[in-house]
């Protein structure tokens, strides 16, 4: 069953047991507890120092729409590049991210390509991978459409029907509209 | 042949586990003590190794991360080959104080010879010039790229770090722990985060020579092989590279005549500044450093530095022989001396100054600060002064014409300020010309001012051209109403009814036979006029004319 | 000779210590071992769960509880403004999905359960959804500082309709092959409502106290997700021969 994720100017119809997420990560800063204070994450056990408020070092920083979508449950703590949901992903898993950059970015030499891409098989690679999980291959594209710059990646889980799934990955690509701003 | 302590460590590392060689027992040992001194509770209360502890996780280069930069070449930078092409954050790191902590790939540029390879030699052995990935925010002119070779961290927002990243922010708190031994710990201070963020031990400022320690005014200092580090209160990271910090080391460091530096380096007109403890350094447009500290800084600061219109230094202070201090700057100098002390000498007056031979020449040592007065300038040195004026020019007035100028009022007097410099005859006679008058001085008798009506009529005959010579006497006044100045070869007359009139040579030992002006030809009336072979000067009462062909005067009625 | 007996009475201490805590490990064994034996139930969670519906104070279901009722998809957004849609049918993995509002009383035993989620069992492969009113009934406000950050929150007052959710906080899992629901109902708390979907289901892996899994040190758990990650990434799944060699060679 079709179900249409959509927000942001971008609308995506999900092929059945494919499901997304669609929004702008929030800041850090808007859920920072002044109270407690942040817990800085760093090697395990490196809690004793907290930020003190104000030197959060996320000023100026422009987080722009993004969109996963996958045929497995995507986990609630993932990578911009879906790292998290990798990890999980079984071996008939695909992942689609699409990332959108700053308005500034359309026009450069890296956005130059036009239009959603429509992948194929032999354009995955092991080593196109934001990290390298043994099995898995990526994909990775930056392209303007419809003057708005993004970043298309994929991961398919293993080289096993790599053909159906990149059928399946541009089927859901194909069937992503995005308007301009 | 192998030490004893090569051999101890031997025996243990084959007692440790078999197979292990002394190379990887001590290299074992090293990430002990790394994992130890980084992370000692962690690392002792929780079931994990030692490479964990410090390389944090997914270090092994079947996990697929890319390894850190400083793994790779020892600095966390891009190395050649590769560019700034992208970054992501991991929010709340530890390893930036709880701020977000920022990794910048290094993709592989186009045609470039970087393999895929696993890192190695430390417990990061991630994996270099292998994930063909990229995160897209730098560079975006480069279209064409290769895989990530390493990636470079920073607490600094990537926008601030490379001009030519965006602000698109793109997170994978994943990768929080993520580190190296090559990179600072948890929370590292301002000063250790600007060092790494400019390549760390193997970057800009290469290694660290000292621990970081308390600088002046509650900042912080830390020196390395190829600059220094320092905060002030006012905050911030500020570096000392290239001449200033070569200046720097040279006059000893903190230890040394400047101390700790205390402020932000500041661009000043010309060059730039930085302000230390006790002194500063300048860096000129050129690129050369010098500095100005002890009994120099001293006076550099009373004057007002650069306020002082002194300008840069261009030298280092340099102490002669007899005891003297100066040091040159572009606009002039400071000179101590110790008989008169501290003081500058700048501008044109400088310029006049080491023209004629500076404190070993006529003049001697400064005595006193440039002088402002209506109209010109002046410095005073032992041995004369200097004055500088626009419409005259920097003229010196020393020794025995500088004697008598003083004696005869000086710039207050009736010369006025000189217009030139001290005229020095082959026989040693010397003369100056002043505003309103000469100065004259011979061996025989000493010197002698001519002002008034007297140096006009000097100056319309061409004086010493017209054979009169220089003054022998001061104004004398024979009679009332009249006065007189000899010269060497004559004497010049005057008074209201005749005007000024002279004599030279025969005429005038005729004229001083006849008993001169007050004898019975009375005043001069002319100058000696010259007819033919015959010379004739009128006087009130007569007149003597000089044939030159027999040598005979005739007085005339 | 003071400090050899003083010496000797610390370790006497710590030896009698060591006992007490192996005698008390001992016995919590052999309860164990009862109850699962079908001794006597004086603890028993699976018998002690009560019954579906009939909790005082409690909304009831509407109507009979429908094993077998078709589920629906949640559709809707996440807390931070995001679209969110997450499949629970036709999928190989099921779910629970946990109906809350900010603002009910008994729901906030929930938020809690959640927000310290050391004694939230779940079966392998089952994702937990918590799923509150739309913009029109919630704020994100309200609900950022409850949701867990473990586990996903949908805005979906559709969410409540399809599933005829008849008052909060109430819980329904979903078999996700089938599509189909497995079992629903409500409870004061998590683990009433845990001892309910064991029973509704017949998966105790939902009871903390029987599913076998204990507290352990988190290196232990990184160290075990590892070790999963790598076999799965070798081909070798759960139940795979060649993890029980001494079988094999049985065999």
């Amino acid at each position: 069953m079709t179900t249409t994720l959509d927000g942001h100017g971008i609308s995506i119809d999900l092929p059945a047991a494919w499901e997304g997420r669609l929004g702008v990560r929030r800041s850090p800063a808007d859920t920072f507890d002044r109270e407690t204070g942040v817990r800085p994450r760093s090697l395990a056990g490196a809690l004793d120092r907290v930020a003190p408020a104000g030197n959060q070092g996320w000023s100026g920083e422009r987080a722009q729409p993004l969109v996963h979508l996958a045929n497995f449950p995507l986990p609630v703590d993932r990578g911009d590049f879906g790292s998290g949901a990798v990890d999980v992903m079984g071996s008939g898993g695909i992942l689609v991210a699409l990332i959108e950059y700053g308005a500034e970015s359309a026009g450069t030499a890296l956005f130059a390509e036009q239009g959603l891409p429509q992948p194929l098989p032999g354009q995955f690679d092991p080593n196109t991978l934001q990290r390298r999980i043994s099995g898995q291959y990526g994909y990775q594209r930056f392209v303007t459409v419809a003057g708005r710059p993004f970043c298309v990646y994929i991961v398919i889980g293993s080289a096993a029907g790599l053909g159906p799934r990149t059928a399946q990955a541009r089927e859901v690509l194909a069937g992503t509209r995005i308007e301009s701003r | 042949m192998t030490t004893l302590s090569e051999r101890i460590v031997e025996k243990i590392a084959i007692g440790w586990r078999a197979g292990s060689s002394r190379r990887s027992f001590l290299s074992g040992a090293a990430v002990v003590g790394t994992a130890l001194a980084s992370n000692p509770w962690r690392y002792l209360t929780r079931p994990m190794t030692a490479y964990a502890s410090v390389c944090g996780e997914g270090a092994a280069c079947n996990e697929g991360w890319s390894a850190f930069c400083c793994t790779v070449t020892g600095a966390n930078q891009c190395p050649p080959g590769s560019f700034v092409a992208g970054w992501w954050k991991a929010d709340q790191s530890g390893f930036c104080c709880g701020s977000a902590r920022y990794y910048v790939d290094c993709n592989a540029a186009c045609g470039s010879d970087w393999t895929c390879h696993c890192a190695s030699g430390s417990c990061d052995q991630r994996r270099v010039a292998c994930n063909q990935f990229r995160y897209g925010q730098c560079h975006q002119e480069i279209a064409c790229y290769g895989p990530v070779v390493c990636r470079v961290v920073t607490c600094t927002p990537p926008w601030i770090f490379d001009d030519s990243c965006t602000a698109t922010s793109l997170t994978d708190n994943r990768t929080v722990t993520h580190s190296a031994p090559c990179l600072p710990g948890n929370c590292p201070s301002t000063i250790t985060q600007y060092y790494y963020d400019h390549g760390g031990p193997g970057g800009t400022f290469g290694p660290a020579t000292s621990a970081e320690r308390a600088g002046a005014d509650g900042g912080r200092f830390a020196a390395f092989s190829s600059g220094v580090l320092y905060t002030t209160s006012g905050g911030g990271v500020r570096a000392l590279t290239g001449t200033v910090f070569t200046r720097y080391k040279a006059a000893g460091g903190p230890t040394g005549a400047l101390g700790y530096p205390t402020g932000v380096p500041t661009a000043v007109t010309g060059g730039l500044a930085v302000p230390f403890q006790h002194g500063s350094i300048y860096r000129g447009a050129n690129g050369k450093s010098y500095s100005v500290s002890g009994a120099v800084g001293e006076k550099w600061r009373a004057i007002g530095k650069l306020g002082s219109g002194l300008g840069l230094p261009i030298a280092q202070s340099l102490k002669t022989s007899d005891g003297n201090i100066r040091q040159k700057f572009t606009g002039g100098a400071i000179f101590i001396s110790p008989a008169h002390g501290a003081h500058v000498v700048k501008g044109s007056i400088f310029r006049k100054w080491i023209d004629l031979g500076g404190s070993g020449g006529v003049l001697g040592v400064p005595i006193a600060d440039q002088a402002v007065r209506a109209g010109f300038q002046a410095t005073k040195f032992t041995k004369g002064t200097i004055y500088s004026a626009e419409a005259t020019g920097t003229r010196a007035v020393t020794g025995t014409l500088y004697t008598a100028y003083r004696a005869a009022g000086g710039t207050g007097g009736a010369l006025g300020l000189p217009v030139e410099d001290e005229v020095r005859t082959p026989g040693g006679s010397r003369s100056q010309r002043f505003q309103r008058g000469g100065l004259f001085w011979t061996a025989h008798s000493g010197s002698h001012p001519l002002t008034g009506v007297y140096w006009a009529k000097w100056r319309a005959i061409k004086g010493t051209v017209s054979g009169l010579g220089f003054p022998t006497s001061g104004q004398v006044s024979p009679r009332k109403g009249q006065t007189r100045i000899t010269f060497t070869h004559g004497a010049m007359y005057h008074s209201a009814a005749t005007g000024v009139h002279y004599l030279t040579g025969r005429l005038h030992q005729e004229y001083a036979r006849l008993g001169g002006s007050v004898g019975s030809l009375g005043l001069p009336t002319s100058d000696p006029v010259t007819s033919g072979s015959k010379i004739t000067v009128t006087f009130v009462h007569g007149s003597l004319v000089l044939d030159t062909t027999t040598n005979t005067i005739v007085r005339k009625s | 000779m003071t400090a050899l007996v003083a010496g000797l009475t610390v370790l006497v201490l710590v030896m009698a210590v060591l006992v007490a805590g192996l005698l008390r490990s001992h016995a919590s064994i052999l309860r164990r071992l009862h109850t699962l034996d079908g001794g006597e139930q004086e603890s028993s969670a699976v018998s002690a769960a009560p019954a579906i519906r009939t909790f005082p104070g409690v909304p009831q279901p509407l109507g009979d509880p429908v094993p077998g009722a078709p589920a629906h998809d949640l559709v809707g957004r996440g807390l931070t403004e995001e679209s969110v849609v997450i499949r629970t049918t036709g999928v190989p993995h099921n779910t629970v999905i946990a109906f809350l509002t900010s603002g009910c009383s008994t729901c906030q035993n929930f938020w809690q359960a959640f927000a310290d989620p050391v004694d939230i069992r779940l079966p392998g492969g089952t994702r937990l959804v918590i799923v509150t009113k739309g913009l029109d009934a919630e704020s994100p406000s309200a609900l950022l500082p409850l949701a867990p950050d473990w586990a996903e929150v949908v805005m979906s007052t559709k969410a409540w309709t399809d599933f005829r959710v008849p008052g909060s906080p109430y819980v329904v899992a979903v078999d996700g092959p089938s599509g189909r629901v497995k079992g629903e109902g409500t409870g004061m708390s998590w683990e009433q409502v845990a001892r309910l979907l064991a029973q509704a289901t017949g998966d105790l892996s939902y009871l903390s106290d029987t599913s076998g899994r204990s507290v352990k040190p988190v290196g232990d758990a990184e160290r075990e997700s590892r070790v999963d990650h790598d076999l799965l990434a070798a081909g070798i799944m759960p139940g795979d021969p060649s993890l029980y060699p001494g079988v094999e060679a049985r065999s």
